[in-house]
């Protein structure tokens, strides 16, 4: 149905080249969300699958149709802009009917169509307003049911909430997720927080300067990352890196998978001494230092004493060749760690 | 605001000079014309005079219903309405489908180019334009004739002939601010935010209605002040008719400004010509309320 | 490279679009070019019907018979001290009152604003009368000021339409700026002239640009205020040029034109983009 295919897909900008070949496939009624920095090409990404971008380079399929030349209005897709985009001189109910009319939607069905969908999205007394006299909230509401009210194959969503404050992205966030199980249709999703993308997504697709660095769902993510950008990225604070401890390999650990208490099984030990201790309630966070660097740790208990020791299970830390890419563990890097151990 | 005497008066120290300036250019003349148009004499009579006109003979109304009764001031007024129904329809129609036409994705870079040479007669000098378009128009050795003839079209009089005179004028003065009104709503449409369109775009709306239900009702403002000011503006033609047509051919161009300076410098009849000044006082000072109220509204309102 | 992805029906609309364009330009700069074509034919052939659309024989002297048929160069230079003096003494009048009307409040501020905004809405023609007169009647070491440049500068010294400008740019100057400069002691002149001007650089550029351009093509104004050649500017004598006894010299009255609008034009092919920038300045509503 909303099965989304990129080939090849190449951008520039001029001379300026944003994305050099990207291949990506994002499965029907799927929520994939493409997160990353700023400049990755997550934003220009999206913006080619809508049509609003043409590439250089590369077919974009939508259900196996070429939809690279279409215009965007025929592809079948909505999307829903960082700052909502809607129409600032026609009321809410215009701005929903819009899209409606342009598809040659019969009167009688149209305002059926839009109070069913003011409905579900709670506009049925904002009906009548301007875009001007309501809150920030309810502004993106009307962005989604113009969205929504066509019944697209995709949808897609660029940054929707990060204009709202903390609260009310937290709720939104529940409701898009409960939208999608609704509406079962693909959702294509762009962030630059990790945590929505690590709260939404059925599959996370990271970028870094135009080019995917992994793209799978959020537990395989956090539990094997392909290669430090996105064992680093994915992750607060992020995973600490040691890259002097061992020859030709660099380690990492997550801060949250140090122990601070001894551990059962084999461990990795390391004596650390805390620079400066957040304390944040829940947990405890410490900036420390090591013979391998400095390290972050983060604990559920308060410690107060100056020198501490750490210990990681084996399972818990991530290896990386000299390419960055990861490595699974194995007797010889088990060996070089014992060696190298507090 | 801790706003003291301190203030006020550093306030008006600043704005002392440029003010008394005016006073003197601005407030004086105005007032002189409103007495003016209550005298009666002759332009070398008023000369002689003191600056408040002191001894010229009291008039009353004379002057306006001189101009209330004289079938010329009708013509006049008549031809001053149409003219500047023609070019502010003219600037504010044709800048519009021009600005949206320049707006598009296709020949961006072309579309600069057109715009600033577009915009270039507006800042050419209006007598050399006139000149220009005098030969242009010349109706026996003209181009424009030169066009018509060789398309096996009847040679036209422009100039010269009553019902063509007004209109070419008009068409002068449009070629000259086409591209000045065109950047004005440009800069208008851009400052719409282009995901607006892009989401007109996802909408599947053909370019017209994007244009009727979505440009157009953004830049209404800009469209509002712009008509209004097009308007006052369109007011205010001289330099072209003195030129050009003197106000004729049989007055079909003569339109109330160039009235106002006729009667008072050509024909000696300078209360007429300040009756007449105070009507059109009347009429832009009304218009430029309209404008500064609408402003101060929107500026509240926001 | 892009067009593989535009199809066929999207080249087609390109091509119609760029012809559109074209046309369009070749419309607003036709008479341009018929000024300077016809500037550099004869008499003769300019009068042939239909006329020739490039010079059979390219005559130079027009711009000298120009130039000798009225005190050009008096004319020209009086254009530039006019235009010149106007656009500097402006500087000294229209900045301290725009910053005046937008920063303070006081007793008859809406009252004089509303003459600012007047001053720049009425035609000329509706105030040149006193005035001429009175510049006929006064007068300064023994000459009769109607006799010298004044009419055509000082009534311009306060540019209404400039003020108007300036002040929408101050008014967004932000307070704090201001107190900012009021806690380090500084007075109300210095806090004039070292942030509000600098800051305003562009919006006066803005205006002191419109203002030169604006007097230096007046036309009607100079021509209520002078009584002789002398004091006449170059605009005043390319319209005398024309005239309908014996038939106009058309080449010598184009050459005239294009010598009076040629700074103009250099200046705008070198800094097009900041002189449209300029006229659509409304101190960014």
């Amino acid at each position: 149905m909303g099965e989304i295919k990129l080939i090849g897909i190449q951008k520039a900008f001029g001379k300026d080249v944003v994305i050099p070949d990207l291949n990506l496939t994002i499965e029907d009624g799927s929520f994939t969300v493409l997160v990353g920095p700023s400049g990755c090409g997550k934003s220009t990404t999206l913006r080619m699958v809508a049509g609003l971008e043409v590439p250089t380079a590369g077919q974009i399929l939508i259900d196996n149709e070429d939809v690279t030349s279409m215009p965007s209005g025929k592809r079948g897709i909505a999307m829903v802009f960082q700052n909502y985009a809607i129409y600032p001189t026609m009321t809410v109910s215009g701005n929903i009917e819009f899209g409606l009319i342009n598809n040659k939607v019969p009167k009688a069905e149209r305002k059926r169509l839009i109070s069913e969908i003011a409905d579900i999205v709670g506009l049925t007394p904002y009906l009548d307003r301007k875009p001007s006299a309501l809150s920030g909230g309810q502004r993106q509401r009307v962005a989604l049911a113009r969205a929504m009210v066509k019944k697209p194959k995709v949808f897609l969503l660029d940054e929707p909430l990060s204009n709202l404050d903390a609260k009310l992205r937290a709720a939104m966030r529940v409701e898009l997720k409960q939208l999608h199980q609704r509406l079962g249709t693909t959702f294509v999703y762009v962030t630059h927080d990790q945590v929505e993308a690590m709260s939404m997504a059925d599959n996370i697709v990271l970028m870094d300067k135009g080019i995917i660095q992994q793209s799978s769902n959020p537990a395989t993510i956090y539990h094997r990352p392909q290669n430090i950008f996105t064992a680093c990225f994915i992750g607060t604070p992020p995973m600490n890196i040691f890259e002097n401890g061992l020859e030709n390999v660099k380690f990492g650990a997550r801060p949250e998978k140090i122990s601070l208490e001894p551990i059962e099984g084999q461990a990795f030990r390391l004596k650390v001494d805390v620079s400066t201790k957040e304390m944040l309630g829940a947990e405890c966070i410490y900036y420390c230092n090591s013979k391998l660097g400095q390290i972050i740790i983060k604990s559920p208990d308060d410690y107060p004493q100056k020198e501490l020791m750490g210990y990681i299970a084996y399972k818990d830390l991530h290896f990386f060749d000299a390419d960055s890419n990861r490595i699974d563990i194995n007797d010889q890097l088990k060996a070089d760690l014992d060696r190298i151990c507090d | 605001m801790k706003k003291g005497l301190r203030f006020n008066l550093r306030g008006m120290e600043l704005i002392a000079p440029a003010v008394l300036v005016m006073l003197v250019f601005t407030v004086y003349p105005i007032i002189y014309l409103i007495i003016g148009s209550f005298r009666s004499g002759s332009l070398i009579a008023w000369s002689k005079a003191g600056g408040a006109l002191s001894q010229i003979q009291w008039a009353d109304f004379k002057n306006y219903e001189y101009l209330l009764a004289n079938a010329d001031f009708g013509k006049i007024v008549g031809n001053t309405v149409l003219y500047v129904v023609m070019l502010v329809a003219g600037r504010i129609g044709c800048s519009l489908l021009l600005a949206w036409w320049l707006n598009s994705k296709i020949n961006k870079r072309l579309s600069k180019t057109t715009q600033a040479i577009a915009f270039m007669p507006h800042v050419i000098s209006l007598v050399s334009v006139s000149m220009v378009f005098m030969w242009l128009y010349n109706k026996d050795t003209g181009f424009f004739n030169s066009i018509l003839t060789s398309l096996k079209l009847p040679a036209c009089e422009f100039l010269d002939s009553e019902g063509t005179a007004l209109i070419s004028i008009v068409f002068v003065m449009l070629w000259k601010s086409l591209g000045y009104y065109t950047l004005l709503m440009l800069a208008a449409m851009q400052s719409v935010p282009k995901e607006v369109y892009e989401a007109a775009e996802l909408d599947n709306a053909p370019a017209w209605r994007t244009f009727l239900r979505i440009t157009i009702p953004c830049i209404s403002p800009t469209i509002f002040f712009t008509t209004i000011t097009a308007t006052i503006n369109s007011f205010n033609v001289f330099d072209v008719i003195n030129l050009l047509t003197q106000g004729g051919p049989i007055n079909s161009t003569n339109t109330l400004v160039y009235y106002i300076y006729s009667m008072m410098f050509k024909f000696s009849k300078p209360g007429v010509g300040c009756a007449a000044g105070v009507i059109l006082l009347a009429i832009v000072g009304t218009l430029t309320i309209v404008y500064f109220r609408v402003m101060e509204r929107r500026v509240h309102y926001q | 490279m892009m067009k593989k992805h535009i199809g066929v029906k999207g080249t087609i609309l390109r091509i119609i679009d760029i012809i559109f364009k074209l046309f369009l330009i070749v419309c607003v700069a036709f008479p341009f070019y018929w000024m300077i074509i016809t500037a550099f034919k004869t008499n003769q052939e300019a009068l042939i019907f239909p006329p020739t659309m490039w010079p059979e024989n390219w005559n130079f002297s027009n711009f000298a018979e120009a130039l000798k048929s009225m005190p050009f160069f008096n004319m020209y230079k009086n254009t530039i001290i006019v235009a010149v003096t106007v656009t500097a003494a402006q500087f000294l009048f229209v900045v301290p009152a725009a910053y005046g009307f937008a920063k303070y409040r006081f007793k008859g501020s809406g009252f004089f604003f509303g003459i600012v905004l007047l001053s720049f809405m009425l035609p000329q023609q509706l105030t040149f009368l006193p005035i001429y007169l009175m510049f006929s009647k006064a007068k300064l070491l023994e000459v009769t000021l109607i006799n010298t440049l004044l009419p055509q500068i000082l009534p311009f010294i306060a540019n209404g339409f400039g003020i108007f400008l300036l002040r929408q740019y101050f008014l967004q100057v932000p307070e704090e700026i201001i107190e900012a400069a009021r806690l380090d002691n500084a007075s109300e002149t210095r806090i004039v002239l070292k942030i509000m001007v600098p800051m305003a650089k562009s919006a006066i550029s803005a205006v002191a640009m419109l203002q030169f351009i604006s007097v230096w093509n007046s036309y009607f104004w100079p021509l209520a205020m002078t009584n002789s050649d002398a004091v006449r500017p170059i605009s005043i004598g390319v319209a005398m040029l024309n005239t309908t006894e014996g038939g106009t010299n058309w080449p010598v009255l184009m050459a005239a034109c294009l010598m009076m609008i040629l700074p103009i034009v250099v200046a705008y092919i070198f800094f097009n983009k900041k002189i449209q920038s300029a006229f659509v300045y409304k101190g960014i509503k």
